[in-house]
Formats: structure tokens, sequence, C-alpha cells
């Protein structure tokens, strides 16, 4: 299968700032995590990838066609599936009811093939007991299942999910998790989160972006081996920027080692803070 | 009592053959009798069972449709785009109410204050489609709009639409409040082109702007276009001279080719 997402020196810039630095990717089957601080333009990058932002310059394919041209865009949109990062909804409609509305803008205009695909998507997350409940009256996390079912209606090739377990509980994140790893099996998932144990356990490749920049492409293992020999555990903070107490009462360093300090099994995130460098370390000043 | 039923005519209702009137009597019979109940449970299809309650979830589920959705569906509009139609804001009968009393409270101010009160409400009612359009679709109006924009029945489709749907609705208004005025003759109806006029401008200035900051430029334009031209004329309805109609038509003209020309920002800006 062709890479559904094609991106090649891609730019964007809103006035004079460039969210988009010239981003050449390409991303296939399975998913794709994509993390990054705030700004680090994953947004844009999910809007370009679900056709609802056009690049400032550079070449975009999304499903082997190119968005800028309108019959393409239809044609990639009727095999898209989105979940933008706050994804609003009808607060008054019901669960079915929203979808439903969906589900006509996605062109399903038979009333009763309609209601069954509304059917299906929202008890393939779970929601099929609550499908006539208002969306007012619905969890943070069925809200997000809710809008993962809208991006779910008819088993779409491409799957943009910005974000997807913002607010989520542990337990609604492996709900979430079970979903999407099998919407996952012979299709493109994008996923951006904040979460590196969302990437660990579910995303086959993961890119990095920072400050409109792609940082690193590799698969979560290669993030997590970044760290390797820089990781370490010790009794005391000293030295190293990126330092913070334990549950068991130990300091994690990331980068130099303090005194008597020992090295430990790096994860993705220990990778993934030390590709920030800097900026984690503002994020954790903040 | 303890009469039950045959068990051939359980076996005929569990199959869906048994005729209406004795699948009345068996359904009549089955909640008072425990006996018939458990015989008819060894009965029933669990497939057919599965589909029946199947049906029973989604008739529950289903969205029940409004009066606006009905009303265009006894019209003869497909239910897709009754039910597209039915979610605008300037379609819901509160919104109809408004324009109903706003354009009886022009009717009556032409009635009493002759060609002023005309003038007020020739004034009026290009504006009142302009403002419906303004409200019929678009991020401030449509929570999941960013959602509806990656959809393939298209931004520009469905703003088209409704901007169709509310001028129809608005216009058959006024111009039944514009049939009550007396004695104006054409004039009564001169309100027609410029409430063509503003809000093609106003689509074709979407394109730019997003649909409710055009709509709100074309609003102040048009009434600050006809103050001037009272006072430069001396008459209040000099703007719906034929100089004015033309200008109005040059103005939908105008919007007209923007919108066609410029229809792909509609598709990939989520703010219009």
């Amino acid at each position: 299968m062709n890479d559904a997402i094609r991106l090649d020196g891609v730019t964007k810039a809103y006035g004079g700032t460039l969210a988009l630095a010239g981003v050449t990717l390409d991303v296939g089957e399975g998913i794709t995590g994509l993390l990054g601080p705030n700004g680090a333009g994953k947004t844009t990058l999910m809007r370009m990838a679900a056709t609802v932002l056009a690049p400032s310059g550079g070449s975009l394919r999304l499903l082997g066609r190119d968005p800028r041209d309108l019959a393409a865009r239809v044609e990639i949109r009727r095999r898209l599936g989105y979940m933008p990062q706050e994804p609003g909804m009808h607060r008054h409609f019901t669960a079915f009811e929203f979808v439903d509305y969906i589900a006509t803008l996605k062109e399903w205009t038979a009333r009763d093939g309609r209601h069954e695909e509304v059917r299906r998507v929202l008890r393939a997350v779970g929601l099929g007991d609550v499908a006539h409940r208002r969306i007012r009256a619905l969890s943070g996390g069925m809200r997000r299942r809710v809008a993962l079912a809208q991006a779910m209606l008819g088993s779409p090739e491409l799957l943009v999910l910005d974000e997807p377990t913002a607010g989520l509980d542990p337990q609604q994140r492996l709900r979430f998790r079970e979903v999407v790893s099998e919407l996952a099996e012979e299709r493109t998932v994008l996923l951006s989160t904040h979460q590196t144990e969302d990437v660990a356990a579910l995303c086959r490749r993961v890119v990095a972006l920072r400050e409109g920049s792609v940082t690193f492409d590799g698969t979560p293992r290669e993030l997590a081996e970044l760290a390797r020999g820089h990781v370490w555990t010790a009794d005391r903070r000293e030295g190293a920027a990126l330092s913070w107490r334990t549950g068991d009462g130990a300091h994690r360093h990331i980068g130099d080692p303090p005194r008597g300090a020992r090295l430990v099994e790096p994860t993705l995130e220990d990778g993934y803070l030390l590709l920030l460098g800097e900026t984690a370390t503002m994020e954790m000043a903040a | 009592m303890s009469v039950h039923l045959e068990h051939e005519w359980l076996e005929r209702y569990a199959r869906g053959e048994l005729d209406q009137a004795r699948s009345f009597s068996v359904e009549a019979h089955l909640p008072a009798c425990e006996p018939c109940r458990a015989a008819i449970a060894g009965l029933v299809d669990a497939g057919r069972l599965s589909r029946t309650w199947d049906a029973i979830d989604l008739a529950i589920d289903a969205p029940v449709p409004g009066p606006v959705e009905r009303l265009l569906r006894r019209a003869g509009v497909p239910e897709p785009t009754a039910r597209l139609l039915a979610l605008t804001p300037s379609l819901r009968p509160s919104w109809l109410l408004a324009v109903a009393v706003v354009l009886a409270f022009g009717a009556v101010a032409a009635d009493w204050r002759g060609e002023t009160g005309l003038m007020a409400f020739l004034l009026v009612a290009p504006l009142l489609p302009l403002a419906g359009v303004a409200v019929a679709y678009g991020p401030h109006v449509d929570p999941a709009h960013e959602v509806a924009v990656a959809a393939p029945a298209g931004t520009l489709r469905v703003l088209l639409l409704r901007t169709v749907a509310v001028v129809v609705a608005t216009t058959t208004l006024a111009a039944v409040a514009a049939a009550t005025l007396p004695g104006f003759e054409w004039t009564a109806a001169a309100w027609l082109v410029p409430s063509l006029g503003l809000t093609l401008a106003a689509l074709g200035l979407a394109t730019s702007t997003g649909a409710a900051a055009a709509c709100a430029v074309v609003a102040a334009t048009w009434v600050c276009a006809v103050l001037a031209a009272w006072r430069v004329g001396d008459d209040p309805l000099t703007a719906f001279g034929s100089f004015g109609q033309l200008a109005c038509l040059l103005a939908a003209l105008a919007g007209a080719a923007l919108v066609i020309a410029r229809r792909d920002t509609f598709e990939t800006r989520s703010q219009a």
C-alpha cells in the first residue's frame, strides 16, 4: 500500500509565524504517533492531514491525491476520519443524533443504512447503551468516544486523531487504546498526543516535532534508545537539568550523572525528554 | 384457570407465520401465562430475536424529526437535505417569528409614517435574509464545524443550501408584509433586488472574511448607503430608485462571481 500521507518540504505560516518549517514525512499503514510540546506544529500538521488547512508551501499528498484539487479533496474526505483536538458538539443532541448529523455530512444519504452505521460505530466505542443520552449528560471520556465514533464512520482508510486521549482517565485511555489498535489493522492512523504512554502502547512509529520541524522519526524503541546511557537514579538531586523525585524517594536524572548515580533502563519518555532538551526543562519549570 | 395456547400456534407465532388476529390473541395471553412463555422461549429463533431487538433499539435511538424537518420533507425535500436544513438556526420557528414581527412593525411604520416609514421597511427587509445567512452556518453557530469542514458534503454546498432556504423563507415573509402596504405600488417591492444583492455580496465577501463578518460589513454599508442617498437626494426613497436597484444588481453579480472564483476558500478554511 502507498503511503497515505506524504509531505515534502511542507511549510505553514500564520502571518509572520512559521508553524511548520519545511516538513518532509511519509506516513503509511499502522499507527504513527506525533509527539511534540505545545506550539510544535502538531495540530497544524493534523489539520492539513484532515484537509481543513492548506499548506503555505511544499507538496502535500493524501491517499495518493493532491488536496488542492477540489474533486481530489472530496475523494480524500470520503476516505478520511478526523477527530479534532477540541471536538465541538451540539450538546442538546443525543450521541446518536450527533453522529447521525456527521454521517449526513459524510454523504450517508440512505436513512436505514446510515442509522445502522451510526449504531455500529457507537457500539465499537462502547457507547451502544447510551446512544439515546444527550451529549451534555455524558462524561468527558464518553464525549471523546463519541468524537472517535464519528471519525470511524464508513471505516475510513485514513484516521487523523488529534490528542484523542487528552483528559481521559487511565481506564478510559485503556478502552481507547483497544478501539484504536483494532482500527489500525489495514489502515493508516495518525495520532497526535502528549502522552508518551500512548505512543509506547500503540504506535509502530513515532515522529517528534519541535518548532515546526521533525526532530525524530523512528520506532518507539529507537526513541527510548536515544536516552540509553543518559538516565540515572540517585539519592539526591544534583547537576542534571532534567531531574525529578520519584515515588520511592530516589531522584531520576536525564543527562549528566550526579555523584553516586546508577544507570537505569531508559523509557520512551526519557528519550523524548532528552530530545526536547531545553524545551523540556522549561515545560517542567512551568 | 389453566387454558394454554396450542403448541402449533406458538410454533407458527415464533416463526412469524400466524395470522394477525391469532397473533393478537397470543400476545394478549403470553404476559399472564408463565408456562406458555416458557414454551415459546425455546421456539424463537435467536437470530430473529436479535434482529427484532436491534430494530427496536434503532427505532428508540433514531432522531425524531422536528417541525421544520417534517415540513421540509412534506414539501419533497430529501431526508438528508431536510436534516441539514433543519439544523439552521435561522430556519427555527422562533427566528422566523422574530422576522415576521420585525416586518409587521415595518409595515405598520410604512402605513403610519408615509414615505419615511416605507423607507424604514425597505431598509430593514433586505437586512433580514442577511442576518439569517450570518447565522446559517459556520464555526460561530456549529460547534462541530471543524469536523464538518473535513466531511465530503463541503462547506460551500451546505452554506449555499442553507442560504437558499433562509432567503426563500425570509423573502416569502417579506413579500407577505409588502403586500399589506397600502398604495405604494412597485415601490413596495423595491427591497427584493437589494435583498439578493446584499446576500450575494456578503457570500462573496465571506470568501475573505468569514460569513458573519461579511454580513456585518455588508449590512453596515447598506444602512450608510441608504441614509447617505436620502441626504443627497433629499428623498427617503432615493436609494431604492433605478440607480440603487442597478447598484444592488451589480453587487449581486460581483458577489456571485467572487463565490465561484474563490469557492475553494470555503473548503480549506474552517472559519469560513
